[in-house]
């Protein structure tokens, strides 16, 4: 619990510090940021220099099945990030002093969030708040582990040292279902409800930059970043029917009622 | 990149400081010039430095070559034990089930049914059926474990399989010792088998023939094939065999491990059986929350301990059976359903004699709590000629129960379940039974760590309207272990 509370203090921490940089910076076009999802915060690992980085910005929009199609009320879950190799000095910093740990809860039988974006060399840890056992697992190639059964209350983690998307399971519950994106460097932000995400402190400088969701294809493009200020972009993106087939831990099929 | 750190690095390297351990060792100074008659250049110890340097990256580059060629043999070797595992896992099965052991003591003889002597009750009958056959009571009301089966059948006529025969007494039994078998063929298709060994008293030379018992014996309650269809807009399943029925929601939790309680409720005769046939499932939107089952069976969800489920067909008319669900996202889910189902009647040949029933059920499942409530309703149409249901035997019912669980803490779950059922179940001159039942049963149960679950409660069995009353309440217990 304390560990949780500290996480959170750190996260309300950086978060209250990037914010007036990113609010100081013009903004172009202008028009109002919304942060990223608060139960999502990007790790800000990044040194951030007003005046002297950059940030991007924006919305994204989401439509169901085609560009014609329903757009979603809730574009949640979306990540936005730069492309670009983990920078000598950010890895020594991280071995300095590490990412601090993200947090995803099940509860409910759900994992939350069910989406999260995270540096390489962050610790993810797996409370369980349900009164009921878990076992949370993934095969991904990114990272593969099994943390083993455990109750209420017990927290277990695992550190993700390889960028890529790790999708994780319960053993037990197969409607449980939640996806990593481990990326090289510091720079994204995942959407809120409303698709509004901010990146801030990217040093100046021209990047590809990727929208990237859990259903569907991710959208790339090109952004400048100029110096002391904000670029927006508005990805707009194709959610599409994905299936939820997945097996257990040992690749058996799951139960007959699930 | 370990280059690039060495050339950014070496500039910073103090040259006071002595020869670094991986680098080739220098000598410490370079020899000065005897002597120097004129002023020259920086004397020798900087050549011999940056000499020393030199040799030290070229150790490094060698060092890093290796290490370069070591991690891409790992590589190499973790791709293909990756893809041997990739190969293997859609293969893979496990063997699993459980030993259910317990406890449990029930009033009087032992069953839930006394016969109507003298007409006292049911004076209708009389010149019908013998008084002796005029019951009152449920058969199925003194079920002391989760396979349902009765302490004692007492002078039952419809229910005659008598397994446990207790007679009133107090006793230890292992109610069964389970094994599910479940293999996947692929990524889509798996088999399963779920299979009970049953210990029970073996009775060959008794004189009292309707004491007579076989002994141990295997329940076949599951054996199927599942067809995870690969669709993307929504899960779909298809399963042939000896299927879990697709009415109501009891049925998901009659096993031991998964069931809260000891017991099943009064109204699982009609909607845990397991029949055999096809079975497809839909669950549709975008959360899965749409759930549509449809099955057409030999006969119907009725267990087969009931009298009325026959496992081979004695008709034509197969039974058609479907449930709609939606779960709305309180807590882990709750989930409202209504089934139907209907065929010919089980056990009887002509396809006009109808079997049907519907019903509607919920539960709900949060953090802390464990909510059930089912009602049923249905009807077995017989047949008659010169007596009521003297061809086909008769079964009007209604029934439902509720359930509550409280997680109280990690390990202990109290609960309480009402359950209630009314039925004339009559079958021409040889039987008729008058149920109009109600059971109260509080409860609790342990959750001792991950496989281990102790379970009791106590059954205050209760009869309504015109049956009289008479002792047979059940305490019973069980004690679960998972593998």
């Amino acid at each position: 619990m304390r560990h949780r509370h500290a996480t959170l203090a750190v996260s309300l921490l950086l978060m209250t510090v990037a914010a007036p940089s990113a609010a100081q910076q013009p903004v172009v076009p202008a028009a109002p940021i919304v942060p990223a999802d608060p139960v999502v915060p990007a790790a800000p690992v990044a040194a951030v220099v007003p005046g002297a980085t950059g940030a991007v910005s924006g919305s994204v929009v989401v439509f169901k099945g085609a560009l014609d199609g329903v757009r979603k009320a809730d574009a949640s879950g979306v990540v936005v990030y730069l492309e670009g190799p983990m920078d000598v000095e950010l890895e020594d910093r991280l071995a300095e002093s590490p990412p601090p740990v993200h947090q995803i809860r099940q509860v409910n039988k759900h994992f939350t969030p069910a989406v999260s974006a995270v540096i390489r060399g962050t610790e993810v840890s797996f409370p369980n708040d349900d009164m009921i056992f878990h076992n949370v697992f993934s095969l991904s190639k990114a990272k593969r582990f099994d943390l083993g059964l455990y109750k209420s209350g017990s927290t277990k983690s695992v550190i993700l040292t390889r960028p890529g998307v790790i999708d994780v399971y319960c053993n037990i519950h197969p409607e449980m279902a939640a996806k990593i994106l481990v990326l090289d460097n510091p720079y994204f932000a995942v959407t809120g409800p409303d698709g509004g995400f901010t990146i801030a402190g990217v040093p100046p400088g021209t990047y590809p930059y990727v929208a990237w969701q859990a259903r569907g294809e991710p959208v790339r493009g090109t952004v400048v970043v100029p110096q002391g200020a904000a670029v927006r972009v508005d990805p707009i993106l194709v959610e599409t029917p994905q299936s939820n087939l997945h097996t257990r831990k040992d690749g058996s099929p799951y139960g007959r009622y699930n | 990149m370990l280059l690039c750190l060495v050339v950014l690095a070496a500039p910073a390297i103090d040259p006071r400081a002595g020869p670094e351990p991986v680098a080739v060792v220098a000598p410490a100074q370079a020899p000065a010039p005897a002597q120097a008659p004129a002023p020259a250049p920086a004397p020798g110890p900087s050549d011999d430095r940056l000499d020393a340097l030199e040799r030290r990256i070229k150790a490094l580059e060698r060092q890093n070559r290796t290490l370069r060629t070591e991690a891409e043999t790992l590589r190499e070797d973790q791709d293909e034990v990756s893809q041997r595992v990739d190969r293997i896992m859609p293969l893979t099965g496990r063997v699993g089930g459980y030993i259910d052991f317990g406890f449990f003591h029930v009033q009087g003889d032992g069953s839930g049914v006394r016969s109507d002597t003298g007409y006292q009750r049911f004076p209708e009958y009389k010149g019908i059926v013998p008084d002796s056959w005029v019951f009152m009571g449920d058969p199925l009301s003194t079920t002391i474990n989760s396979r349902g089966e009765p302490a004692d059948t007492g002078a039952s006529r419809a229910l005659t399989f008598d397994g446990v025969n207790s007679q009133g007494k107090s006793s230890f039994i292992l109610n069964a010792f389970n094994l599910n078998l479940l293999v996947g063929l692929g990524k889509q298709v798996s088999v399963e088998g779920l299979i009970d060994f049953v210990p029970r008293s073996r009775r060959i030379s008794d004189p009292d023939t309707s004491r007579f018992a076989l002994g141990d014996f295997i329940d076949v309650k599951l054996g199927y094939v599942r067809w995870q269809v690969p669709v993307k807009r929504l899960d779909f399943d298809l399963y042939a065999g000896k299927i879990d029925p697709a009415f109501g929601y009891e049925y998901r939790i009659q096993e031991s491990p998964q069931r809260i309680g000891v017991t099943p409720s009064l109204i699982c005769r009609y909607t845990c059986g397991r029949p055999l046939g096809i079975k497809a499932r839909f669950k549709l939107l975008p959360r899965r929350a749409l759930i549509i089952a449809v099955s057409l069976t030999n006969g119907s969800s009725f267990t087969e301990g009931f009298g009325f489920a026959n496992e081979i067909d004695t008709n034509n008319f197969k039974t058609a059976t479907g449930r709609l669900s939606y779960v709305i996202p309180v807590g882990a889910g709750l989930e409202i359903g209504a089934s139907g189902m209907v065929g010919a009647q089980d056990f009887q040949a002509d396809e006009k004699v109808l079997q049907k029933q519907y019903g509607v059920d919920l539960h709900l499942e949060t953090k802390r709590l464990d909510l059930t409530g089912e009602f049923v309703q249905g009807k077995v149409d017989g047949s008659s000629e010169a007596v009521a249901c003297d061809i086909a035997p008769c079964l009007d019912f209604k029934g439902a129960y509720g359930m509550l669980g409280v997680r109280a803490v990690n390990w202990l779950m109290p609960f309480a379940r009402v359950d209630w059922r009314q039925a004339i179940h009559q079958d021409g001159r040889s039987f008729v039974y008058n149920s109009d039942s109600m059971r109260i049963t509080p409860g609790l149960r342990f959750e001792l760590g991950a496989y281990v679950i102790f379970k009791a409660e106590y059954s205050v069995n209760l009869e309504l309207g015109r049956l009289a009353s008479f002792r047979n309440d059940i305490f019973t217990s069980s004690l679960v272990a998972r593998m």
